[in-house]
């Protein structure tokens, strides 16, 4: 820790040294000690009791489990032709609790040392993973992975975060618009690769008629998905969706929308009830939003836990106002091409339900959408993937190295 | 002027012609509900016909569209204080607004912006000094503002303190700005001032953090001569001072031990609906006046309150005719005790304000959560 110096007062090395963290020689993305390693934090994870009480802790031991780790490496055929760019700084979020963990895996993957702030909010599954982690690191076994992990807390203050900006390979910055823009503003070595996660939002595509054809159990678990995806963070996350695209004809969506509202209202109070502090807000937040789309005539659906605003056609100021504690913006459509074009790049996951995924993947592509990184099954929205806001982490993160 | 054309304006500008000459807190609830109301309603059609955001906001997120009139004011519509922050709202021509209040904000926040026209101006210092004078018992006095006499000046922007301050001084006998232009106390202006009033009734009018600053820098020599019959009135919120952790007692004796014998009362209000005060009474209750009307509701699912239970304040005035601020949810908690049956006698509500509303922890990916 004495390492640190005078340029990083102020910071504290909850774990680990930037220096010794800025000193180490880049690995080969998905080497064995790494992959052992991460093993070993789920293994570890899922023995706690402690687990139960945080599903997100529970969905990252999942995430890290060596088989699925396997699978991942498999994926990627010329990773014997990359090496790490050496060190990466993690900006993560301030009120997300384990973005920055998933980001710390992501440049240990491809073989880099990482020096990860960590967010503002004390969470207590952060220091479970800490605890972790520093547990396992304490094995000379993994002495080539502890050299290259630095966790660090520091407030706010631009002069640390330029300093360890001019010291990196890499920069991951999460935290949204403003935190992209301040970080931009720092000097970085010339080849320093920044990944910026500024905010996004996030969109559902429904088949009207699958929604008719789905027996009540199956509703049940449809809402339950959705719920998932969006109730977790309170919308709040970049990809829990805010704008509901329905496709069909007008009385089946009419009919399908009554359907699905009900069930998701009713699951969303049994699993996420509401929040007393939220009901305020909430409704600031419902009296911002009618006038701020007020170029349209407004059909307001108000449930119990669920508020829901019918709009004629896509506008941007869904993707620029505060749309969360349940309350969604939704379209109807007749095809799923069309319903895709009006979507600016602020718009990052698309989820679905009702569709084949080759329909709905050929739809994002010929409806020319600037948006749209990220295609998956409703339920997943919030699953962390190594393609993540349109950039390939691995390649991102490693050199190919061209050998004739 | 158009408001002026406007098909009810003429029935609610009498109904508050009406109210000016009556005495104040006399009606019981069956009078009251009836009476506000009846103005209610007039207000409430003309800001559905004239601003859209409350049109808007009325017929997306209230139920009640058919509904002809409201008999309560619990059954009204009700827009979030912190619209005014975000939004224009004007509910008459651009043409017809005179002045642009703003809230005073602290840096970095974006401040409310309140459209008045010419005669919403007028009735808010009508009734300020109508509400004010009833507790005082007499309807012109000598008047001494904690404030500097630049604040009313043509080139200090027109915040809440100014219109109050615009408010009283038509009924003042005499005044003083007992701050110099660089907010410090002027002991001599105070004590010629106190010398030469002693004797009869005085208000002491003031912001209640720049109140306790004055009280803090007042020299430990200054001398002032016993007070007969004079009250201070302060308002403008207790954030400042509960972030200090100076108790109404501690404020009190402060004051006390610069004023001998000076009446201290409180009163509530909102740049939104500036003019129809909330005073406290003898009791420490905060009264509604029959220009006003408040309810707490429930945190959990924003439906009314019963009496003596905590909620968020939401407020009603007569006095906006030129923006729809005549029914506001504020970010303020409070407790309403009951109508009609205070203490002190007066017919009406009472209450207290208990704080501000924690804002809401956010959780996601954005570390900006909204203004």
């Amino acid at each position: 820790m004495s390492q640190g110096l005078r340029a990083f007062a102020g910071v504290d090395e909850v774990y680990g040294s930037i220096e010794t963290a800025v000193r180490a020689n880049p690995l080969q993305p998905f080497n064995d000690v790494t992959l052992s390693f991460l093993g070993e934090v789920s293994r570890e994870l899922r023995k706690m009791s402690s687990i139960r009480e945080h599903s997100d802790l529970a969905t990252l031991a999942f995430w890290c489990r060596p088989k699925r780790l396997d699978y991942l490496k498999s994926q990627y055929k010329d990773i014997g032709s990359r090496l790490g760019v050496g060190s990466v700084f993690h900006v993560s979020p301030g009120n997300v609790p384990l973005t920055f963990f998933y980001s710390y895996i992501f440049s240990l993957l491809t073989g880099n040392s990482s020096i990860v702030r960590m967010p503002s909010v004390n969470f207590p599954q952060s220091k479970v993973l800490l605890e972790v982690v520093g547990k396992i690191l304490s094995s000379d076994m993994y002495s080539d992975v502890r050299e290259r992990t630095c966790f660090i807390n520091y407030e706010r203050d631009d002069v640390i975060s330029a300093d360890i900006s001019s010291l990196v390979d890499a920069r991951m910055i999460w935290g949204g618009d403003e935190t992209v823009k301040n970080f931009k503003r720092f000097e970085t070595k010339l080849r320093c690769r920044d990944l910026v996660f500024p905010n996004r939002v996030s969109v559902s595509m429904i088949n009207a008629n699958s929604v008719l054809k789905l027996n009540e159990i199956e509703l049940n678990s449809l809402a339950s998905r959705f719920c998932a995806d969006a109730l977790e963070f309170d919308q709040n996350a970049c990809s829990s969706p805010r704008l509901l695209l329905w496709i069909g004809n007008g009385d089946v969506v009419t009919a399908s929308k009554e359907l699905f509202w009900n069930e998701v209202d009713r699951s969303a109070l049994i699993s996420y009830p509401k929040v007393d502090s939220t009901e305020s807000e909430k409704f600031i937040q419902n009296a911002h939003i009618v006038c701020d789309l007020k170029s349209v005539e407004l059909n307001h659906r108000k449930l119990a836990r669920i508020d829901v605003f019918e709009l004629g056609e896509v506008c941007s100021e869904i993707e620029n106002i505060p749309i969360m504690f349940g309350t969604f913006v939704q379209v109807s459509n007749h095809s799923p091409q069309n319903a895709l074009r009006n979507l600016s790049e602020k718009y990052q996951t698309l989820t679905y339900f009702g569709f084949e995924r080759d329909e709905v993947e050929l739809a994002v592509y010929q409806s020319g959408s600037r948006g749209i990184d990220r295609v998956v099954p409703i339920g997943s929205a919030l699953e962390m993937g190594l393609y993540w806001d349109g950039y390939d982490v691995v390649s991102q993160l490693t050199r190919r190295i061209e050998v004739l | 002027m158009n408001s002026l054309m406007d098909d009810n304006y003429e029935e609610y500008s009498k109904s508050i012609e009406i109210l000016l000459n009556s005495p104040l807190f006399e009606l019981n609830e069956k009078d009251k509900d009836e009476r506000f109301m009846e103005t209610m309603n007039i207000l409430h059609r003309h800001h559905v016909n004239k601003s859209e955001h409350y049109a808007n906001i009325f017929n997306s997120l209230f139920n009640d569209k058919d509904q002809p009139s409201f008999n309560k004011f619990d059954e009204m519509p009700y827009i979030p204080a912190r619209l005014f922050k975000s939004f224009e709202l004007k509910s008459v021509d651009a043409s017809s607004i005179r002045t642009v209040m703003h809230s005073s904000g602290t840096s970095g926040q974006i401040p409310s912006r309140i459209f008045l026209d010419a005669n919403t101006s007028v009735r808010q210092r009508k009734v300020l000094s109508r509400i004010t004078s009833s507790f005082l018992g007499i309807s012109r006095f000598p008047i001494l503002f904690f404030e500097p006499k630049s604040i009313i000046s043509n080139h200090s922007s027109f915040s809440a303190r100014k219109a109050a301050v615009l408010g009283f001084l038509p009924f003042a006998t005499d005044v003083c700005f007992a701050l110099t232009e660089s907010g410090k106390i002027d002991e001599n202006a105070l004590v010629e001032f106190i010398e030469r009033n002693c004797d009869g009734p005085i208000l002491l009018f003031g912001f209640t953090s720049v109140v306790w600053e004055v009280m803090l820098s007042v020299s430990h020599t200054l001398r002032l001569p016993i007070l007969r019959n004079a009250t201070l009135l302060h308002g403008g919120g207790w954030k400042k001072l509960a972030s200090l952790d100076i108790s109404k007692r501690q404020f009190h004796e402060a004051i006390n031990s610069v004023f001998e014998n000076l009446k201290i009362r409180n009163y509530y209000g909102m740049i939104e609906q500036t003019g129809s005060i909330y005073v406290e009474c003898d009791y420490e209750f905060l009264h509604a006046s029959e220009f006003s009307e408040i309810i707490a509701r429930r945190k959990s699912d924003l439906k009314a309150c019963s009496y003596g239970e905590l909620g968020i304040i939401q407020v009603g005035s007569l006095l906006p005719w030129s923006y729809p601020g005549h029914s506001i949810l504020t970010e303020d908690i409070g407790v309403i005790f009951g109508r009609d049956n205070c203490e002190c006698g007066r017919g009406g509500a009472y209450f207290s304000i208990q704080g501000r509303l924690e804002s809401a922890e956010v959780r996601g990916c954005s570390d900006v959560s909204r203004a």
